[in-house]
């Protein structure tokens, strides 16, 4: 817990961590306390159809008349939670496979980097669509769909890691001594695994909210009658003659987002790894 | 080994690995459309699926072979282009890639231009005095412009030009002739296509200036008199340009990626427009083709970028870089 | 009198305090001469050349001093004094010639940047014929081959000869060269040592010597000066300091017989301390009196607390060296 305040107080240290927290809490804010202070996101108003922010409806309503800071602020939420599933899973499973490439060695390495090449050789938004165009929709299924799109990245990067680990000494001796390989990843190659795994999965959140709001933009996302960001900026794109705040909102909160996301992510790497933040 | 055999088997190597890449993307490719769960056939028609183009597909796809006959099919087609016959217009797949193919190209490019034009200046600018105001106000920006969604800026750049002014038309590729129509159509697409990578650009000329500027070669350069701007704009750029190409190579992917969803906004007719309208009619034929062309190009550029760095930087291609 | 250094004081601005790098240091080169600055590592031999050339790192202040050089006066305090002369009036061989050339750009393009320099109206096939006879000059076989070759392509030893054909372009009153033949093998230090000598003989210019090998110094040097820990300890003819050393810091130099500085050792201090005993003194906080008193052999009592100045050595007003001991009977 002190390394956690610590971290805190580095990213509070300068001004892009400041932003980044900011911009980070006042989305998680909007995202969990939004439906306190507005009505029932799924009610409709028809006779109040396309309202322009005022007392009743803050941001104003949609086509079907619904509150749209209650559907902005729930389908926020809902991008959120997704985004970071997507980058939970796929650093586990990601950091898992490639520390188990990485100790191994021989062909199941060779074979390993070859596939992540191979995933890495589809454009991200491309591979994704391939995917749940062939395998369905859905929340679950697009959770791990996008999850495999997302899994080399984490890959290669423990793969790299725990190579680098392979050949030091002290876990050569354990090796030696016959302690169990799962001791020895448990023991040593998770620990060091996980800082970079770390920062790369903030580094990647942002990327990982965008990509969700696109896929659901382009309807290959969440499916009614769940909305999220990308969802909310289509409904509002459909009907755009009528009304732009509620494309507008959603595209700002997006942007909010990642901003924030993006800010926090680099001050947090600038905090665990300085050596690598060159690249300001 | 000389120079030019050096640069020989450096080309060789390179475009062996990439071939191997292509024929394993295609391979994954083959894998994931026959994982499919279900009737395979009636999948790839989808809701078109009638006794006679259940039998048709069976037979063109060759479903009635052993799965390393078809493998070897689909390969062998795919290498050649074909892709076989649409369902639905009765044209050849490839033909309906290829109609749209220039229009893709011409806004990723475009796009890439405008980054590299306007990005490499304020990279510049922003590594001739670090930490300075001006420097941390660009860095603020470019990361704003890195983290905006390309979806973002599509809708708003839309909206305003749709709604507000109307100075550039926001929907279509233009007339087939009309060279200029087709320029103004090109500009709003690209423009929220080029954000992003003008934010990134900046910041990867102005990380990678700074480092070559670290360099000791700068300092000779400095001790015989050499200006300051030929040292900048000059010596240290060139070098500051090879990571940002590579980079670049990468990004092609991406910007391929998300001019689905610029393509779409602006009405544009595309590969990604294109993917997007035949997975919405589950004509998975098309989708395939249209795969397996943006991953050969994805590579290509690929290749092509590490072509450019091997220019740039003589070490490359000598095995030292 | 071509060259001359006076009262130079450099600072580095460090988070651990002010450093005093330099403390009024003075040197004198003829023309056609080569002073030798001798020093171990942290003597601050190196930031005499980049204040000179005005190239010191963004942390250092140039705090006092002035070089007049071939007539005109500089103040060195003020940033970028000497640039006019970089390049016209100044030239610099570097440490390591492994890093000290642009990797992308081919051996010719930094030769003819050189003569932009050098001779603006110039046009570029008279340049490059110069160039060409500038890399025939410093002995590197196929001149016209090499001016397409990248740096990579070439040796150490060969990329060093590259920086002095540069140097040669660049037709200097000043030649500085630091620890020229460092980072290259035994074998190639007297072969680059015989390119910088001809060079001197054919422009005539001074040059500024800075090693760490006194070996190099009585072997080519005209004339030598000891730097200590920032300050001069000794200078004179390099046969008047090399027959009677002022200074017991020089003696004990000269008694080693091996290099003083074997900083591409690994274990630097291991290895100091079996030449001299002890280390510099903290160069934060000048100790009171003689700078080398912790160290010295035949420090007396009043070495803790007075200053030394220059006296002469053996009544030679031309060799001097900062010792109490000249002036106590």
């Amino acid at each position: 817990m002190n390394e956690a305040m610590w971290a805190l107080k580095r990213i509070c240290s300068e001004r892009d961590g400041r932003l980044g927290l900011t911009f980070t809490i006042a989305i998680l804010a909007f995202a969990l306390l939004g439906p306190l202070v507005s009505p029932d996101p799924n009610v409709l108003d028809i006779k109040a159809r396309f309202a322009a922010p005022g007392l009743a409806h803050l941001l104003g309503t949609d086509n079907l008349g619904r509150d749209l800071l209650a559907r902005t602020s729930v389908g926020t939420r809902y991008a959120l939670t997704l985004a970071v599933l997507i980058v939970v899973i796929s650093s586990v499973i990601g950091s898992l496979i490639g520390i188990v490439a990485g100790i191994a060695g021989g062909w199941v390495d060779r074979a390993v980097t070859a596939v992540f090449d191979i995933v890495n050789a589809f454009p991200p938004l491309i591979l994704a669509f391939a995917l749940i165009a062939l395998y369905g929709k859905g929340s679950a299924t697009f959770v791990l769909l996008v999850t495999v799109v997302f899994i080399p990245q984490f890959g290669r990067m423990a793969r790299a890691r725990a190579r680098t680990l392979r050949n030091l000494s002290f876990i050569e001796a354990e090796r030696m001594l016959a302690v169990h390989p799962v001791t020895i990843v448990v023991r040593h190659y998770l620990p060091n695994v996980a800082g970079p795994i770390i920062v790369l999965a903030s580094m990647n959140l942002p990327v990982v909210i965008a990509f969700e709001a696109s896929l659901s933009f382009l309807g290959f996302g969440v499916q009614p009658p769940k909305s999220s960001l990308g969802t909310l900026i289509k409904d509002g794109f459909v009907s755009i003659n009528q009304s732009w705040w509620p494309t507008v909102t959603a595209a700002l909160v997006l942007a909010v987002a990642t901003l924030g996301a993006t800010l926090l992510g680099e001050a947090l790497r600038r905090v665990i790894d300085p050596k690598s933040a060159g690249a300001r | 080994m000389t120079r030019s055999r050096r640069t020989a088997v450096f080309i060789a190597t390179r475009l062996a690995s990439v071939v191997l890449t292509i024929v394993g993307a295609t391979l994954l490719l083959f894998l994931m459309v026959r994982l499919v769960p279900g009737d395979f056939a009636s999948v790839m028609l989808g809701p078109r699926a009638t006794p006679e183009l259940r039998a048709q597909i069976v037979h063109d796809m060759g479903l009635d072979r052993s799965l390393v006959e078809q493998l070897w099919l689909f390969v062998g087609r795919a290498a050649t282009g074909n892709f076989g016959e649409d369902v639905v217009s009765h044209r050849p797949i490839l033909d309906l890639v290829l109609e749209v193919v220039p229009n893709t190209l011409a806004l990723a490019f475009s796009a890439l231009a405008l980054a590299l034009v306007v990005g490499i200046p304020i990279g510049v600018i922003a590594a001739l005095k670090p930490g300075s105001w001006l420097d941390s106000g660009l860095a603020l920006l470019s990361i704003s412009f890195i983290t905006t969604p390309t979806l973002v800026v599509s809708v708003v750049l839309f909206l305003v030009f749709a709604i507000g002014l109307h100075l550039l038309p926001v929907a279509g590729a233009g007339n087939p002739g009309d060279i200029v129509d087709r320029l103004q159509h090109l500009i709003l697409p690209s423009v929220a296509l080029a954000l992003g990578w003008v934010g990134y650009i900046s910041r990867l000329v102005r990380a990678a200036l700074l480092d070559s500027l670290a360099e000791l070669h700068v300092r000779t350069l400095r001790a015989y008199g050499v200006s300051e701007y030929r040292i900048v704009g000059l010596y240290a750029l060139k070098l500051a340009l090879v990571p940002v190409v590579s980079i670049l190579g990468i990004g092609l992917g991406d910007l391929i990626g998300s001019s689905v969803v610029v393509e779409i906004i602006f009405a544009r007719p595309g590969i990604g427009s294109l993917i997007f309208n035949s997975i919405a009619q589950r004509n998975y034929p098309v989708v395939q083709a249209c795969v397996v062309f943006i991953v050969a190009f994805y590579i290509l550029a690929n290749l092509v970028v590490d072509m450019i760095n091997a220019l740039l930087d003589p070490r490359i291609a000598a095995g030292r870089g | 009198m071509a060259i001359s250094l006076r009262d130079l004081s450099v600072d580095y601005n460090l988070p651990i305090g002010t450093a005093h790098a330099l403390r009024n240091v003075s040197l004198d080169i003829q023309k056609g001469e080569m002073l030798g600055l001798v020093g171990e590592s942290g003597s601050g031999k190196s930031t005499v050349a980049f204040a000179l050339m005005g190239l010191l790192a963004n942390n250092a202040t140039v705090t006092s001093g002035t070089a007049i050089i071939e007539g005109r006066e500089f103040d060195l305090t003020k940033p970028n004094a000497t640039a006019p002369l970089r390049g016209r009036g100044m030239a610099m061989i570097f440490q390591d010639p492994m890093l000290s050339l642009n990797p992308v750009f081919t051996i010719g393009t930094q030769l003819i940047e050189v003569l932009r320099r050098r001779a603006p109206d110039s046009d570029r096939k008279t340049r490059i014929a110069q160039a060409e006879d500038a890399l025939a000059k410093v002995k590197l076989s196929n001149p016209k081959q090499r001016m397409n070759q990248y740096p990579h392509e070439l040796s150490g030893g060969m990329r060093q000869r590259v920086v002095i054909a540069m140097a040669l372009l660049s037709e200097p009153a000043l030649l500085i060269a630091d620890e020229p033949t460092t980072a290259l093998d035994v074998t190639v230090e007297a072969q680059i040592m015989r390119e910088i000598i001809g060079l001197r003989d054919r422009i005539g210019c001074a040059v500024l010597l800075i090693t760490h090998s006194l070996g190099l110094v009585t072997e080519h040097c005209d004339r030598i000066s000891v730097l200590y820990a920032g300050e001069r300890l000794e200078s004179g003819s390099v046969r008047d300091v090399q027959r009677q050393p002022g200074h017991p810091y020089t003696r004990m130099l000269f008694d080693c017989e091996i290099p003083i500085d074997r900083e591409r050792h690994a274990d630097t201090a291991q290895n100091r301390f079996t030449v001299i005993a002890g280390e510099l003194p903290d160069p934060r906080r000048r100790p009171p009196g003689c700078i080398f008193n912790g160290r010295c052999d035949v420090s007396f009592a009043d070495c803790a607390k007075v200053v030394p100045g220059d006296y002469p050595v053996a009544g030679n007003a031309a060799h001097g060296a900062r010792c109490l001991r000249l002036v106590t009977p």
